[in-house]
């Protein structure tokens, strides 16, 4: 049975059940709710975001639930993101974080991990002012605190 | 557009980032495509939950550069917390749980791991890990005040939230075991800290080495300048020699191995066993190493073996009084690649010889080269061209001894054994790359490395090189051949010298 979402700028979506309850936080309203024809608001989500987290749980659909704990691969680990996925995530920055905003309201944790991975790659191998540069980041330090800061953290550049 | 965008400004205050107020705002818009005047979202006005979650994906090097970005990631993300985290992803919990255990700080519930390891810390560091700020920062302040997360975690909705960590593979199911963050809660921030410091090591020096006979008279810890820790350990004379060093939480990934020493005789490097040794840090006893199979393995026959493995700039050690092969320190590099697939490794590193006396080395480190760390990689000399055209042209002493020939890459390419000639060649990639027959039985590489003789790039090296030296010396490599293999040893005449300085533009790159 197929069920109806509602995004922020009311558009209504209808993907099947199987879909959507790969949101767990919709999973759990439809359980709250029982059986009903009525569509589900979902009021943190603007429609261009919620028809990409839709292509994702479409894609994910058979998946079984929390693969992470059953294998023996390392989790935290960002060079493991499926092609699928790896590409499913080449979008603007603004996009990437309205995704894992979306993921995590909607408590998709897969969705939410590979968002998550992505951005570690793009902060991997750089430099503190090469990150400021990529995320528009305002260096809001007293030199005399980043200086402090910095070798604080010292360390870690040794090998 | 972005609701949730406003309230999260404050990275301090962002506990209750969810739903809550946010359904105030849904203002049914005309046109679902228009974005309105407000900025796009950005790293920062991401939930803090998710910045952690984030955090958690970095290796320690890039989350230390990535809380010095401003002050809001650096308050919320620099916490005990993540250290902790971070610390478990990389070393395993048993791991510290141990090490808690010999500090004394064991957790107020005692679920201490049932397959922590009775002996894992090795010689090398609580020994000599001497002054260094660690341990004093240890005993005064070493539990947490905050008791953050003493109740919060394991009731983890999910319950799946943190299992990953445990690394507890001793558990022959490893699924029904419940990772617990409380185990070794009691480490304070800057105790992990000083224990990354510590154990994160991918070089470590002499002085961190475990060196049977050092401060003796046999082996001591001499002050050098040149050395890149200040500190050399000097071989007086020894017929046991026995270097080893340990790394830790070596992270998933392809190595190489890396030895910078100094040497004046072949005694110490001719038929010693260089050993690398892969264990898992949550289960093996770091004692019993003699026995475990080794991942690479190599054993120099000949000064000719070694050298050929080192950034020297001499191509052919016949040729050579001894004292020229080593300008100062050399980097030596360990044939073969060495693959990791666990997190929670460790890696055993040794020098071994318990033949003959032996004398004239110095150790100045040993480390660990990620072959995919474009921050490192440089660091290998497969990835480095060596010119050895300066020093190979110089006139030999008197010209007694020449061997005129070509790169040892063409002969391989030919199938010949270039082992069993002097070859010299003028500008070449590093020998390590060329290197065919460093080992002497190939079934001695095991276990997670790749042996050089199967590698694809040992292989690939020789003949893409191949044309370069071919197309110039048509017609004289088989004279060069010839006259290489019947030389073997004797005296080369006056005339070898002239041919000699014909031939240097094959090898022009």
């Amino acid at each position: 049975m197929p069920v109806t979402l509602t995004s922020l700028d009311n558009q209504e979506f209808k993907v099947d059940k199987e879909v959507a309850e790969r949101s767990i936080l919709i999973k759990n309203m439809i359980e709250d709710v029982g059986e009903s024809d009525a569509p589900i608001p979902l009021p943190n989500v603007s429609a261009a975001v919620l028809t990409k987290v839709i292509e994702y749980c479409e894609h994910h659909r058979n998946d079984p639930v929390q693969v992470q704990d059953e294998t023996d691969d390392p989790r935290k680990r960002s060079n493991d993101i499926e092609e699928w996925d790896m590409k499913f995530m080449q979008v603007d920055q603004e996009m990437l974080f309205e995704i894992i905003l979306a993921a995590n309201y909607l408590d998709i944790k897969p969705l939410l991990d590979v968002g998550c991975k992505t951005v570690a790659n793009i902060i991997k191998g750089k430099t503190p002012e090469e990150i400021r540069k990529a995320f528009n980041i305002v260096n809001d330090f007293t030199p005399e605190e980043e200086a402090q800061i910095k070798k604080e953290n010292e360390w870690a550049e040794d090998r | 557009m972005h609701p949730m965008t406003h309230q999260s400004n404050d990275l301090n205050i962002s506990e209750s980032l969810v739903d809550s107020d946010v359904v105030a705002t849904p203002t049914a818009q005309a046109t679902p495509t228009l974005v309105p005047s407000e900025p796009p979202l950005r790293l920062l006005e991401l939930p803090i939950e998710v910045l952690m979650e984030l955090a958690l994906y970095l290796d320690f090097r890039s989350f230390a550069r990535l809380i010095q970005t401003c002050s809001s990631l650096h308050d919320s993300l620099d916490t005990h917390y993540i250290w902790h985290r971070l610390f478990l992803i990389r070393f395993g919990q048993s791991f510290l749980a141990t090490k808690l255990k010999e500090l004394e700080l064991v957790p107020e519930s005692p679920p201490a791991s049932p397959t922590t390891p009775t002996t894992p810390i090795s010689p090398t560091h609580s020994s000599s890990k001497s002054g260094s700020s660690n341990q004093s920062s240890t005993s005064s302040s070493p539990f947490v005040e905050d008791g953050y997360l003493s109740s919060n975690v394991s009731e983890d909705d999910s319950g799946n939230h943190d299992v990953e960590e445990g690394g507890d593979k001793a558990d022959p199911k490893g699924k029904g075991k419940k990772f617990d963050i409380r185990k070794t809660n009691a480490a304070s921030k800057e105790l992990l800290i000083s224990l990354f410091k510590e154990w994160k090591r991918m070089v470590i020096p002499a002085e961190f080495m475990s060196i049977v006979h050092m401060h003796t008279r046999y082996w001591e810890l001499v002050e050098n300048s040149t050395s890149t820790f200040g500190k050399l350990a000097k071989l007086n004379s020894v017929w046991w020699m026995d270097i080893e060093a340990i790394f830790r939480g070596v992270p998933p990934g392809r190595y190489k191995v890396q030895w910078r020493l100094g040497l004046t005789s072949e005694a110490p490097v001719v038929n010693t066993e260089f050993r690398v040794v892969l264990f898992d840090q949550n289960e093996d006893d770091t004692t019993g190493f003699d026995a475990k199979l080794n991942a690479i393995q190599f054993r120099p026959r000949g000064i000719q073996e070694f050298t050929e493995q080192t950034d020297s700039l001499i191509a052919n050690t016949n040729r050579q009084p001894f004292k020229r092969l080593f300008k100062g320190l050399l980097t030596m590099e360990l044939p073969g690649e060495l693959i990791i697939k666990q997190r929670h490794s460790g890696v055993f590193v040794q020098i071994r010889n318990h033949e003959g006396w032996k004398s004239g080395l110095t150790v100045d480190y040993v480390r660990l080269v990620n072959l995919d760390d474009t921050e490192h990689s440089k660091e290998l000399l497969i990835n480095r061209l060596i010119d050895r055209t300066a020093v190979d042209e110089v006139p030999n002493d008197g010209g007694e001894e020449y061997y005129p020939s070509r790169a040892s890459s063409w002969f391989q390419s030919k199938g010949i054994n270039s082992n069993t000639m002097s070859i010299n060649s003028y500008t070449r990639r590093s020998r390590a790359v060329r290197n065919f027959q460093p080992i002497a039985d190939p079934s001695i590489l095991e276990v997670g490395a790749r042996s050089p003789t199967t590698s694809g790039t040992s292989n690939l090296e020789p003949t893409s090189a191949a044309p370069n030296q071919q197309q110039p010396n048509d017609g004289r490599t088989d004279g060069n051949s010839r006259r290489t293999s019947n030389n073997n040893g004797n005296n080369g005449n006056g005339g070898n010298g002239p041919a000699m300085q014909d031939e240097p533009e094959c090898d022009i790159l």
